[in-house]
């Protein structure tokens, strides 16, 4: 079902609705959006426009109510449960503005996880973060638990962890929502870095307009639907 | 995920909830613990007392003519049994009521004639406190109880002693026959014995009673074997060959009802031990349903690094299992102490009367008692977090993510 399509995420009117008793709540509403191979996108909008609710999708974390997505070639509709999460692992890396790291674990742990979860060796997974740690400039505090990094610090690692399994897409849902001006600079710089050097397509949902003046192409979102889109750099 | 891996993750998780994990730990080792105490102990006992039993003759079957049969034992019979398998000894024998008289002193008890070198079948272990056994072919010549040679209402001067005539009087069906016959030894305190009382028994060779009673056949044979599981195969045998021509008096059928009884009791004990491994279970899922809910945006997590939701039931499962596993480990120790301190206090208590020494008892810590109860306890922790594992693994991945 793999096709060499340019595209890295296809969603085909997608429909996303929400039922709360008798009560519907439509978050996506025919939602249709291409992000080519190596693009970095952002997408815009008001609060409840469903810009989550397309990440999550994208994701294949969760399900359309109807509607077509097709994630690196790979119709993802008929997918059971077991090879969504591979898609997962293998394609697509997370970063979430509350960073989301296992406290318990160190920074390299927590690195290290999605390819735990893949099957990979203790030492080859520890070499592999080890690697994505330097790359965000933290491998110095690979042995810190999350609690004793700062925001901007625990949100590197956070990208070190998305990126640990080399996926074709990282989607970031508002990364630098809670931090300060000079991080989110470090961290939309590192994103795009990321997207130049290693071709993985960035998508990153925001509320500030300078992380979406970095990237290529700037999606506004309006009642669970592209409301208008503006290419930045071509 | 690799197995090694999941039980890594798990053991962190259980690490960092140590307080919580310390205490379901415990419950679980108290419970095992329980268990491998109770069950040893029971088994302790039973091996204990099955063994008093032995030594008291609960492995000897006596076969004697049913009352209005006309069966004559010879030794032909004799032959015939000792053949049967698991039979290890066959002793013919008589007895009867007697009054002894020694020196002018009547004691009563009764004599048993057997002969002497099968009198260990008997009375296991009965030593010779003076003089010796008389030979088996001997026909007026016996050796007496503790009881007869020192009467316990007459003054010790009248003490009978080796060498000295005795008359006895038996009664028997055809009258009360006597004779006088010379004592060649005296046996040492016996105690108590299921069929005859030794102390208080003459044993003389098997001619001397047959001139005594006037008998040529046997009055009754006594069957012995070594393993009292085979008494009850021993006893069909010998009604196969013997019908309803002979009486048959085992006393294996006291010594199964009062090991049937430690049995269910042992069991008994069992079951509150278990229930209490159970309510450790209980705890345990309790303690895990709060991880699932505290730990959901955690779950979230796992599924959005690619953790399939069975991954994630097994990572929860396995933090139960480990759970039992490590309680069910230090219960082992845990019970064993209990049962070796146990062991040391309660036999004591363990008895058959005050006048008895107290019996040594030895908790039965078996190989299969440790195992059984070690996956037992695993088996508590494993159904204990089913239902939270299960929970688990069915939290909505994107709820769980904006949890805040
Ligand atoms: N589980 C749910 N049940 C009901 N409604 C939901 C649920 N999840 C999301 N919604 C609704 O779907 C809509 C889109 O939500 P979504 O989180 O995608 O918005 P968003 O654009 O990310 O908003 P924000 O900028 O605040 O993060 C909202 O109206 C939200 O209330
Ligand atoms: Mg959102």
């Amino acid at each position: 079902m793999e096709t060499n399509s340019q595209y890295a995420i296809i969603l085909e009117d997608v429909w996303k609705v929400y039922r709360v008793g008798k009560t519907s709540y439509p978050a996506l509403q025919g939602l249709t959006l291409r992000v080519e191979r190596g693009e970095m996108l952002s997408v815009m909008g008001p609060s409840g426009s469903g810009k989550s609710t397309l990440l999550h999708i994208a994701g294949t974390l969760d399900r359309p109510t109807s509607g077509r997505v097709i994630i690196e070639g790979i119709d993802v509709s008929g997918l059971s449960d077991a090879e969504l999460s591979e898609v997962r692992n293998k394609h697509i890396g997370f970063v979430f503005q509350s960073f989301n790291l296992i406290n318990r674990l160190s920074a390299v742990e927590n690195v290290a996880l999605p390819l735990a979860v893949r099957g990979v060796s203790y030492e080859e997974r520890v070499e592999a973060a080890l690697n994505a740690l330097k790359l965000v400039g933290l491998d110095g505090a690979a042995g810190k638990r999350p609690t004793e990094l700062s925001g901007g610090e625990q949100q590197r690692v956070a990208i070190a962890r998305a990126l640990v399994g080399n996926p074709r897409i990282l989607l970031a849902d508002e990364p630098t929502g809670n931090l300060d001006s000079k991080n989110t600079e470090i961290i939309v710089s590192l994103l795009r870095e990321i997207n130049e050097r290693l071709g993985t397509t960035v998508v990153i949902v925001t509320h500030n307009p300078e992380v979406a003046e970095k990237c290529d192409r700037l999606v506004r979102l309006r009642d669970g639907r592209v409301e208008s889109e503006v290419v930045l750099h071509a | 995920m690799r197995l090694l891996d999941t039980a890594r993750y798990a053991f962190s998780a259980l690490r960092e909830r140590r307080g919580r994990s310390v205490l379901t730990i415990l419950g679980i080792a108290i419970g095992s613990g329980l268990i491998i105490a109770l069950v040893s102990m029971g088994e302790g006992i039973n091996t204990t007392v099955t063994g008093r039993l032995l030594l008291l003759g609960a492995n000897n079957i006596i076969i004697l003519p049913a009352q209005g049969s006309n069966i004559q034992f010879t030794d032909a019979d004799v032959q015939r049994i000792s053949v049967i398998p698991e039979v290890t000894a066959v002793a013919p024998f008589y007895s009867a009521v007697a009054e002894f008289y020694v020196g002018g002193v009547k004691v009563s008890g009764r004599i048993l004639g057997i002969d002497p070198l099968q009198l260990q079948i008997i009375f296991p272990g009965i030593k010779i406190l003076e003089g010796e056994t008389p030979p088996p072919t001997s026909a007026s010549q016996v050796s007496v109880g503790y009881k007869v040679a020192f009467p316990p209402a007459v003054q010790t001067t009248s003490k009978l002693y080796v060498g000295q005539p005795i008359v006895i009087s038996a009664s028997t069906a055809g009258g009360i026959k006597t004779g006088s016959f010379t004592v060649t030894g005296i046996y040492d305190r016996f105690g108590a014995s299921l069929f005859f009382d030794a102390d208080s028994a003459v044993v003389m060779p098997l001619p001397a009673a047959r001139k005594l009673l006037g008998q040529t056949s046997y009055q009754a044979i006594l069957v012995n074997t070594e393993r009292i599981e085979a008494v009850d195969y021993i006893i069909s045998e010998l009604e196969r060959m013997y019908g309803r021509s002979v009486n048959i008096i085992s006393p294996t059928t006291i010594l199964q009802t009062v090991r049937s009884i430690i049995a269910s009791f042992t069991i008994f004990l069992a079951l509150i031990a278990s229930v209490s491994l159970l309510v450790a279970g209980l705890g345990i899922m309790n303690t895990m349903i709060m991880s699932v809910m505290e730990r959901t945006r955690e779950i979230g997590i796992l599924r959005s690094i690619g953790m399939t939701r069975r991954e994630v039931l097994f990572t929860f499962l396995f933090e139960a299992v480990l759970t039992g596993l490590v309680g069910g480990l230090i219960g082992l120790g845990l019970g064993t102490l209990l049962s070796i301190g146990f062991g040391r206090y309660a036999g004591n208590f363990l008895r058959f009367g005050p006048q008895f020494e107290p019996l040594p008892l030895e908790p039965a810590i078996t190989p299969q008692l440790l195992i059984g109860t070690l996956l037992f306890a695993i088996l508590v922790g494993s159904l204990s977090g089913l239902y939270p594992a299960r929970r688990a693994a069915q939290v909505d991945p994107v709820r769980a993510l904006r949890t805040e």
